[in-house]
């Protein structure tokens, strides 16, 4: 090696030097390349918001060169008080590209390329052509999507497919953070309980027996709203669309002797708001773009492989290795089994593949055989398979049966085997 | 980015049309939902003192800046160089050669135009001894990758004028974070605190209330409707009526039996309100005691006395009321109950009653709490209207999650051996914690930091600076754990040795952002009085992935 110049700054000095913590660190990696040529590889950062724009400022910095940007969404005013790389000027703008533009003002040298997009509209090549993918998500949806899709990259591809995800997220003063090789460790999949499912009320208490606010705004929005306006949805960013839900739940919170009842409470029970500020995806940030660099560069060890942070009572953080599920349905055995009467209907069915721990689907199409069960769409052959979900699961299929599912959580078809849970006792009583 | 351009102490940035009120609640929203209107009020009041501009400082400010802080003032005197731009977001290729802080302070004020942002073009010391309106007024004074004996006399100043601090430093992958502040309370803690629902013994209002229910003549419908408190106490009564066993100091099983005695009373087996009884009796049927916290700060010197010095400081009377309070036969040694009660299955009738209930019993408390508080102001003589009803309000629903935070002061930490060895040990950060001391002390003895070239000696192989400054680094560590801290064969580990020198004490963007995060973080709670801080220093060590928040 030729001797180095002393005034190496930044992160540079970490890829000319010997790293201490990594046996038998090589300055060169086994293709050949060094450090530079690997940070000169294309990198993907899904989300462009909060996460997204710490995310992208911290690769700019740390020597990541080609950088590419994912994102649907548009700037909306709250996201200012976090989303930096934005300006009161840019509300309305995609925030894939307003974050590109930035960064490419500061550091001209680093190729940026915005998507304003949906993750599932970029084609095959270019997740092959990534060397690694980081994600800031607050879609637990999206996180599901990708981290199946990039396991099916590493099954077809192998090596080639082989793009290991940085995955963090945020909530108020909470965050935690996921390194995910493909069929090496934990996928995010295998985890996905650590997440809690978004609060959902009763329909009988909302109907019936309403005690807290929430109950209240729940009857307007999600009761009273399409009722009156059958052919309008409601808009959580509508303030007058939110000013309407909030008068009529006052109006039936004040017939129950509920209070508390705000705009701002309304807002955050329809669009399901979660907190966020700068310093908390500061910290998640910066902790996904350190394994990030590590992964690339070699030139510490990275994390194995869960980070939890939580900031509201002092600092704790815990590092632990999260394992892998053997009965995961994305890198386990891609198959699931699911038990239920044979008396339940298709309908039943769907709701428990909805509701299951394992599965936690959010709209599933069910085929069985050749035999369209029920498809959520296009509305020809939804109103085509809607019948079928009436009828009791006995009269469609025998227990024991492999039925193919699909789901927008997921990019590609799901096998779940369905035993009847009263399949003994029929037996039994066939045989008397 | 706009252009930098030249910003002083006298040129603010005043005149800017100021945001409405509606306009920060849109703003604002999702960070409103964590500390409220107060909290924010009082992050817009804080002048916020930083000392150094490079990128730690840089990301420490935008962390500050974005949420809404009053003003912020960066004291530094440097130059933009090349490592700089590097790794500072907030420099521009084109500020090489500029004032740094001057820089930082345009490119950042552009994040809010609400927050004012003033650069003072000074080294910290000589800045200490001039300028003492703008440190006296300072809410929170932040130390950035400073050296230690610029930490301690800033520390010394801060004590002098009673203001909280926060210091942070990093090499590469590794970093600190310490707080030093003398005295720190938290009314809004947002603690996780159990239900206060007081099943064991039941206010009177309350036990008129579950007495006038009568389960025996419920039909099954009515039965699915009485909330738990309700069946949880009708219970006990029965449990302790056979049983003949005092309602105190339940043990284990003794909880199982009245669990399984309300799955009895059930109509049907999963009626969903009984079920919510039998899972909650392990929690609820407790003896009621006061958090230690809580405890602690009733205890507190300052909570006793008042007539003989002059306290003026509202949580200090409140707590004064509230030892009182606790000590009156009015209380039955409970805190003031908070008006909270958790949703639970019922009928909507029935809950708004029960609500209702622990609300008049907590108004009732607020009234007792403020007699004392009358009786503590004419003492010191206060005016009565001294504590406003909203502090009172707000003290008494957190009075069982209040906290007081009192840390060593950092010149009393880095001039002495840390507190507590064994916890910095078993946590694994001992050593790194010794390497942070070590680097200022290679830097005192050697004019530069480890691993960085020395100066008029280029061109130096960097590899071989490292290499002859990992043994110097791990020695010195030793040395101090040994002859200063009393550690009996101490032992530095080489890597880990060697990953300091490695980085020549020089910043990374990524642990500076994580840094300024935690900085951030402890200065909101620092400044809001709600969240509870860190105990005094958070260790980073992100090469190899691992983080701690422990004492010195």
């Amino acid at each position: 090696m030729t001797s180095i110049s002393a005034c190496a700054t930044g992160y540079e000095r970490f890829l000319k030097l010997k790293a201490p913590h990594v046996k038998d660190f090589e300055l060169v990696n086994e293709l050949g390349e060094t450090p530079q040529e690997q940070l000169s590889k294309a990198v993907l950062v899904i989300g462009a918001g909060g996460l997204g724009c710490e995310i992208l400022k911290n690769l700019a910095m740390t020597g990541f060169k080609n950088i590419h940007v994912i994102d649907m969404d548009t700037i909306d005013i709250s996201n200012l008080n976090r989303q930096f790389l934005f300006r009161t000027k840019d509300v309305g703008k995609p925030k894939a590209e307003v974050a590109a533009e930035f960064i490419r003002q500061r550091s001209p040298e680093i190729s940026i390329t915005a998507h304003y997009k949906r993750i599932q509209d970029m084609p095959e090549e270019f997740y092959l052509g990534l060397s690694l993918i980081v994600c800031g998500l607050d879609s637990i949806d999206a996180r599901r999507w990708i981290n199946a899709y990039i396991h099916e990259l590493a099954d077809r591809h192998g090596m080639e497919g082989f793009k290991p995800i940085v995955d963090g997220g945020t909530e108020g003063l909470k965050g935690n953070m996921r390194v995910i090789l493909p069929k090496v460790n934990a996928c995010f999949e295998c985890g996905l309980d650590i997440y809690p499912p978004k609060v959902t009320y009763p329909i009988c208490t909302i109907a019936n027996t309403p005690r807290l606010p929430e109950h209240c705004i729940e009857w307007a929005s999600v009761l009273e709203w399409p009722r009156v306006f059958p052919d309008t949805k409601l808009d959580g960013d509508n303030v007058d669309q939110i000013n309407w839900v909030v008068e009529q739940a006052s109006e039936r919170a004040a017939s129950f002797n509920i209070s508390g009842i705000t705009f701002s409470l309304a807002q955050g029970v329809v669009k399901n708001i979660i907190p966020a500020i700068a310093s908390t995806n500061a910290i998640i940030a910066a902790a996904c773009t350190n394994e990030a660099f590590k992964i690339i560069t070699g030139s510490n060890p990275y994390l194995d492989n869960s980070l939890l942070y939580v900031g509201d009572s002092g600092m704790y953080f815990l590092t632990y290795p999260l394992f892998q599920n053997d009965d995961c349905i994305v890198c386990g055995q891609k198959e699931g089994t699911i038990e239920i009467s044979s008396d339940s209907t298709l309908q039943q069915l769907i709701e428990a593949l909805q509701e299951h721990n394992t599965f936690q689907l959010k709209a599933p199409s069910l085929t069985y055989s050749s035999t369209n069960l029920y498809f959520q769409g296009p509305p020809m052959l939804e109103e085509k398979t809607r019948p079928n979900l009436e009828k009791k699961l006995c009269q469609l299929f025998e227990s024991g049966s492999a039925l193919t599912v699909t789901d927008p959580t997921l990019p590609t078809s799901l096998r779940v085997i369905v035993n009847f849970s009263d399949f003994e006792q029929q037996q039994e009583e066939g045989s008397k | 980015m706009r252009r930098p351009r030249s910003v002083t102490a006298n040129e603010s940035n005043q005149g800017k049309r100021m945001r409405t009120e509606s306009d920060k609640a849109q703003l604002y929203d999702r960070q409103l939902r964590l500390w409220q209107k107060d909290g924010q009020a009082a992050l817009e009041r804080a002048r916020v003192l930083v000392f150094g501009s490079s990128t730690l400082a840089s990301e420490l400010l935008k962390d500050l800046v974005l949420p809404g802080i009053g003003e912020f003032t960066v004291v530094d005197d440097a130059t933009v160089d090349e490592q700089e731009l590097r790794t500072n977001f907030f420099v521009r290729p084109t500020d090489l050669g500029r004032l740094r802080a001057q820089c930082i302070v345009a490119n950042l004020s552009e994040l809010n135009p609400d927050v004012i942002g003033q650069a003072v073009v000074a080294s910290a010391v000589d800045f200490m001894n001039s300028n003492t309106e703008l440190f006296d007024t300072a809410s929170l004074v932040i130390v950035c990758a400073q050296p230690e004996s610029v930490v301690c006399e800033l520390s010394r100043r801060c004590d002098k004028a009673n203001i909280p601090m926060l210091a942070a430093s990093s090499a590469g992958f590794q970093a600190e974070v310490l707080t030093s502040v003398s005295e720190h309370t938290v009314v809004e803690s947002h603690a996780d605190t159990r239900a206060d629902l007081r099943v064991m013994t039941p206010f009177a209002e309350l036990r008129k209330y579950a007495d006038s229910v009568n389960l025996e003549s419920m039909d099954s419908t009515d039965l699915a409707h009485v909330p738990y408190v309700v069946l949880i106490i009708k219970a006990l009564d029965k449990w302790a009526a056979d049983s003949g066993v005092e309602k105190k100091g339940l043990e284990y099983k003794q909880k199982s039996e009245i669990a399984t005695l309300l799955r009895e009373m059930a109509p049907t087996p999963d009626e969903e309100n009984f079920s919510e009884a039998a899972n909650n009796v392990i929690i609820l049927c407790v003896d009621y005691e006061v958090p230690l916290e809580v405890k602690q700060i009733l205890e507190d010197p300052a909570a006793k006395l008042i007539a003989s010095n002059a306290q003026t400081d509202s949580f200090w009377l409140l707590a004064n009321a509230l030892r009182r309070y606790m000590e009156s036969t009015y209380s039955e040694g409970m805190l003031p109950h908070s008006g909270a009660i958790p949703d639970m299955k019922a009928d909507t009738n029935s809950y708004i009653e029960l609500q209702r209930l622990y609300k008049q019993k907590a108004e009732q408390d607020k009234t007792e709490l403020t007699a004392h508080l009358h009786n503590v102001l004419q003492e010191a003589s206060l005016p009565s209207n001294h504590v406003s009803p909203g502090t009172i309000d707000l003290f008494c629903k957190n009075a069982n999650r209040l906290r007081l935070v009192r840390t060593r002061l950092l010149h009393q930490v880095l001039e002495s051996k840390p507190d507590n060895l064994e916890e910095l040990a078993g946590n694994g950060v001992l050593a790194h914690y010794a390497l942070f001391r070590a680097t200022d002390a290679f830097y005192v003895k050697s004019d530069r930091y480890p691993g960085a070239p020395p100066q008029n000696d280029s061109p130096a192989k960097l590899d071989d600076i490292v290499q002859k400054d990992t043994p110097v680094l791990k020695q010195i560590a030793e040395s101090l754990m040994a002859e200063s801290w009393g550690v009996a064969d101490p032992e530095v580990p080489e890597d880990l040795a060697a990953e300091f020198v490695r980085s020549g004490n020089l910043q990374l963007h990524s642990t500076s952002a994580f840094v300024g995060g935690i900085l951030a973080q402890e200065a909101i709670k620092l400044l809001t009085h709600q969240y509870v801080p860190h105990s005094n220093i958070t260790i980073i060590d992100a090469a190899n992935s691992k983080f701690v928040a422990t004492k010195v």
